[in-house]
């Protein structure tokens, strides 16, 4: 057997272990490169949930807004008609979220300084319009003014983005319209109310009298008539 | 010729040996980090899960009522009646939890709370449990977590006011993976805010020129098991 031209097998081995050492250290900086980009990941996607979870506050700084008007407007109700009651709360509410928008823009930069709320001038906005859903409740939307947006940067200014703020729509879970439609129901039907109540009293008076000769007054049987009529 | 034999063996023994050191070494390289992998996974859950509080009803949840009460003891009067009860199924769980931040401010002097006329306590105690709850659903189990909500607090001289709270569940937590942090505005002004505390304080804070951020800062940790 002519052994010259032949490779140990040592020397195989010791090849071998090179080519995985290679191998590994391939890997190893392939798997550092990987985690890197999980941290960006990470960072943009944490971007992306700080400006969805901004949007959602100024939907529930909306329906604070919303709130607020229905109170103040809701305490004299009798001094307008339905049109110009809901109009008075639709322009309440506009300038309390105006208010509010103007106040918690700098609260947000001052805890996050990635985070900016750019909105033009209060007399810019086109106003929150009301609108009755099913059950009676509302919903609020607002066309803020051109401009308005969102700007948000990572943190080491790799990615920056700029959201427009535009139709924020918010469910106001205040039965407004179902109130508002009963207390007219009511209003027209009180003519009615009054002289079937009245007519219901005057029987059973009358009937008391002939029979028992004297009229007894009670007052839960007057509530029964009310009710009924 | 025996000699030469002996060398082939041992020879091929090295071989043996190296290319098990070999095989070794690759088995032990792994081309993913397992930690990246589920720190990536973790902060993602975290996130949705702080969205999910923001946008999913108490409904969602089983719904929520409390009843209005003084020095933890509730109003149980007859004359009272139902209008003590407080059901708000219709509101998110965010907005309960900026809600009861305006409501529970605490109170703290020379280092001690300060027990105080508060009477929506009760939300208190019952908006942890539905948190509680409501993580332990949207989490399930996956890993253990801290929510950690607090308001910037307001320093006078003789008081510190804020606002904090925590739920956790960190019976089998390991190593941190990851914190995400919401904003959430308190509904109120910084006006309404003072006004509050004074109310909380039952002393006029006019002529101290108060600066109170009205942003509830809610923080989600997430820790492996």
């Amino acid at each position: 057997m002519k052994e010259r031209g032949f490779m140990p097998f040592t020397a195989a081995g010791a090849l071998i272990v090179l080519l995985v050492l290679g191998m590994i250290s391939h890997a190893a900086w392939s798997r550092h490169q990987r985690s890197l980009g999980t941290v960006d990941d990470i960072s943009d996607s944490a971007l992306l949930a700080t400006a969805a979870e901004i949007q959602g506050d100024l939907k529930a700084a909306l329906k604070y807004a919303v709130y607020l008007a229905l109170w103040e407007v809701s305490r004299q109700a009798d001094n307008y008609d339905d049109a110009a009651r809901e109009n008075a709360i639709e322009q309440l509410a506009t300038a309390y979220f105006a208010e509010r928008l103007a106040e918690i823009g700098p609260a947000y930069a001052r805890y996050d300084a990635r985070v900016e709320l750019d909105v033009p001038n209060s007399s810019a906005w086109s106003g929150i319009s009301l609108e009755g859903v099913e059950g009676g409740y509302a919903l609020a939307r607002l066309e803020p003014p051109e401009g308005a947006c969102l700007r948000l940067r990572s943190r080491d200014n790799s990615l920056s983005l700029v959201l427009p703020l535009e139709n924020i729509e918010v469910f106001v879970d205040s039965r407004y319209f179902l109130l508002q439609e009963r207390m007219d129901e009511f209003v027209e039907r009180r003519g009615d109310i009054c002289t079937w109540w009245g007519i219901m009293e005057y029987l059973t008076a009358w009937g008391g009298a002939w029979l028992n000769g004297n009229v007894d007054l009670s007052s839960s049987r007057s509530r029964a008539f009310f009710e009924a009529a | 010729m025996e000699e030469k034999g002996f060398g082939y063996i041992v020879d091929m023994l090295v071989f043996a040996l190296l290319v098990s050191t070999a095989i070794l070494l690759l088995a032990a390289a792994s081309p993913t980090d397992p930690m990246a992998e589920s720190t990536r996974y973790a902060a993602s859950l975290a996130q949705s899960t702080l969205r999910s509080l923001q946008n999913s009803t108490v409904n969602q949840f089983g719904g929520f009522e409390y009843r209005l009460g003084a020095f933890g003891f509730e109003l149980n009067i007859p004359v009272v009646g139902e209008s003590a009860k407080r059901e708000l199924n219709h509101k998110s769980l965010a907005q309960l939890l900026a809600e009861d931040a305006l409501l529970n401010l605490r109170v703290e002097a020379a280092g001690a709370d300060l027990t105080l006329l508060r009477p929506n306590q009760d939300m208190d105690e019952k908006l942890r449990e539905l948190l509680k709850s409501a993580l332990d659903r949207i989490i399930g189990g996956r890993f253990s977590y801290r929510l950690h909500a607090r308001t910037e607090p307001i320093n006078l001289e003789f008081a510190r006011v804020h606002f904090e709270t925590e739920i956790a569940d960190l019976t089998q937590a390991r190593t941190q993976l990851c914190s995400e942090t919401m904003m959430l505005s308190l509904p109120a002004s910084q006006e309404e805010l003072i006004q509050r505390i004074e109310e909380v304080l039952g002393i006029d804070l006019f002529g101290l020129k108060l600066e109170a951020c009205p942003i509830l800062e809610v923080t989600l940790e997430l820790w492996s098991r």
